[in-house]
């Protein structure tokens, strides 16, 4: 599996005086067992892109396509599952089970094939099938809500997963919780996330898009990101705080010899370069 | 109508200035079991005083919210807004209009189609004259920085603009104490800074602050911390000694950002980084 998106455009309301320029010259690729983070300010098209991505639109310029086939909405068919923002918003039916059996259902699983994606779907999100199965979606605290809707998705078995502010309005553990779920999901698919959080997701990247009006301020590794981290102010974004503190350090004129977004090996190097300065 | 805002000083019999829990304990009427949502909680915030309410999802943040302004009662215990009681349904309005609310998410608090008139609908609704109507949309817009967005619409508004539209909203009605239950959650970082900003200017300026939170970052900038587990009060005390109980707050929940774990990491290497350190700029500072 391999999702390609090369050169995307779009302007909304195109022809009209209204017309916004959303996206452009956006490319990137996403292979299995690979996360791609999309970060960008509000406002700079990620969301756009995601939607792009999902098939749930087609770009104004520029081609989207799974192994080389064009993607389109009424091709998609579960090979690519969207994850909203706030998805325990959509929760509807009346147990766990039922609700994240509906997607497969709906794309022609049987339903004892169906019975069993859920059952994995539900292990995937770390919660126990036949404790959480058939609890109704409503007496759920919000973490667990989060992960049962993501279970949804996961249950039709899609190769590419997209995720639109997966930790927005979680708390600490919440948010721990499903970037360790993101982070496992590459097991089963090819990755995207979108975020304005670097700081959950930057670790774990294996490409980086910056947007910033539409438009790639950076695209490249982690590393590349770590050498020039000035891209982030491009983009409209706090550098993230560890990051952040080393870049301070050195303007303190301590010497670190290089930055890392490993805590432990960031107060390593600020502890060695504040002994050598003084 | 109501009485005018009474003065802050009084003698001693007078009524105190503050939001005071006594004992409360509230249990939801729906709730299965007979499992309280607060249970036991007692403390007070003053004027001019920033109080965080720190705590996980599930702990009763959003309960103690509902119950300082009176939008549900306390099941047994007592609920007092510069001595008024909130079961008291004579003095419901004085309490509503002193206490005012900032939920999580904006979207649901704004009503109106342009940004001054969404200001203006709490004060016309309290019969405000018309005057003293354009003094506080403008006052409020300036106190959280959306001073020449008046005539915009608020869904162009970005998340953090939306957010200090609410808390202006909520200052147009000239409350004595602001309640904010995580108005930065949805929020990216600036639109963070930006709103915690506008609350420190309400806090300088002699309104009290309740911030329910799981940042603790926001825990960091208040005065005092509470810390609340399974609906009970589990600690108290200023965030430098608060934030330094790394263990009590693992058990409640809330979990270290990564430059507070940095600044641990420091610590440990024998860098004198203080607790309450939970910026960039302020671990940078100490090394």
């Amino acid at each position: 599996m391999r999702l390609t998106l090369e050169d995307i455009g779009y302007t909304y309301g195109e022809g009209t005086s209204f017309a916004v320029r959303a996206l452009d010259g956006v490319t990137l690729s996403l292979d299995r067992g690979e996360l791609v983070l999309v970060l960008g300010a509000t406002g700079s098209g990620k969301s756009t892109l995601l939607r792009i991505a999902a098939g749930l639109m087609p770009p104004t310029e520029g081609r989207v396509a799974i192994d080389g086939n064009a993607l389109d909405a009424s091709r998609v068919g579960g090979r690519v599952g969207l994850v909203f923002q706030n998805p325990q918003t959509q929760l509807f039916a009346e147990t766990v089970e039922a609700d994240v059996e509906f997607g497969p259902r709906n794309l022609g699983m049987s339903e004892e094939e169906a019975r069993g994606t859920v059952r994995e779907a539900l292990e995937a999100v770390d919660l126990d099938p036949d404790e959480f199965g058939p609890r109704s979606p409503f007496a759920l605290s919000g973490g667990e809500a989060h992960r049962v809707a993501i279970a949804g998705v996961l249950a039709m078995r899609p190769e590419v997963l997209l995720f639109d502010e997966p930790t927005a309005g979680l708390d600490a553990w919440g948010r721990d919780a499903v970037t360790g779920i993101v982070a496992s999901l590459r097991a089963h698919a090819g990755v995207v996330v979108v975020t304005h959080d670097a700081e959950g997701f930057l670790g774990m990247a294996d490409h980086i898009v910056m947007l910033a009006d539409g438009r790639p301020v950076f695209t490249g590794s982690r590393e590349e990101l770590l050498a020039d981290p000035s891209c982030f102010e491009q983009a409209g974004l706090r550098v993230p705080d560890v990051l952040r503190t080393q870049i301070l350090a050195e303007e303190r004129g301590i010497r670190l010899g290089g930055y890392t977004l490993e805590v432990v090996e960031a107060a390593d190097r600020m502890a060695r370069g504040r002994g050598a300065g003084r | 109508m109501h009485d005018p805002p009474r003065a802050f000083a009084v003698g001693e019999d007078g009524p105190q200035h503050m939001i005071e829990f006594s004992d409360v304990t509230y249990v939801y009427p729906s709730a299965e079991r007979d499992v309280a949502a607060l249970d036991g909680v007692s403390f007070s915030l003053a004027p001019g005083e920033h109080v965080a309410v720190l705590g996980a999802n599930g702990s009763g943040k959003s309960t103690l919210v509902r119950l300082a302004n009176g939008l549900i009662r306390p099941t047994s215990g007592l609920v007092t807004i510069d001595g008024d009681d909130t079961r008291d349904v004579g003095a419901m309005w004085d309490v509503r209009s002193r206490v005012g609310v900032v939920f999580q998410n904006a979207d649901n608090q704004i009503v109106a189609t342009t940004v001054e008139e969404d200001v203006a609908f709490g004060p016309e609704n309290l019969g405000v004259p018309v005057g003293e109507i354009r003094r506080r949309v403008d006052d409020s817009l300036a106190a959280v920085g959306l001073t020449g967005l008046e005539s915009r619409e608020p869904h162009q508004l970005s998340g953090g603009q939306k957010q200090r539209l609410a808390i202006a909203g909520v200052l147009a009605l000239e409350p004595a104490y602001l309640v904010l239950d995580e108005p930065t959650s949805m929020l990216d970082l600036q639109g963070r800074a930006d709103v915690l900003a506008a609350v420190e200017h309400q806090r300088r300026a002699g309104r009290g602050i309740l911030h329910v939170t799981h940042h603790l970052a926001d825990a960091a900038a208040a005065d005092r911390v509470i810390g609340l587990e399974a609906g009970r009060i589990v600690f108290e005390g200023p965030p430098g000694v608060v934030l330094a109980d790394e263990d009590g707050l693992e058990s409640l929940g809330v979990a270290l950002p990564p430059v507070g774990r940095l600044a641990a990491e420091l610590r440990s290497r024998g860098v004198a980084v203080p607790y309450e350190a939970m910026s960039a700029e302020s671990v940078a500072a100490a090394l």
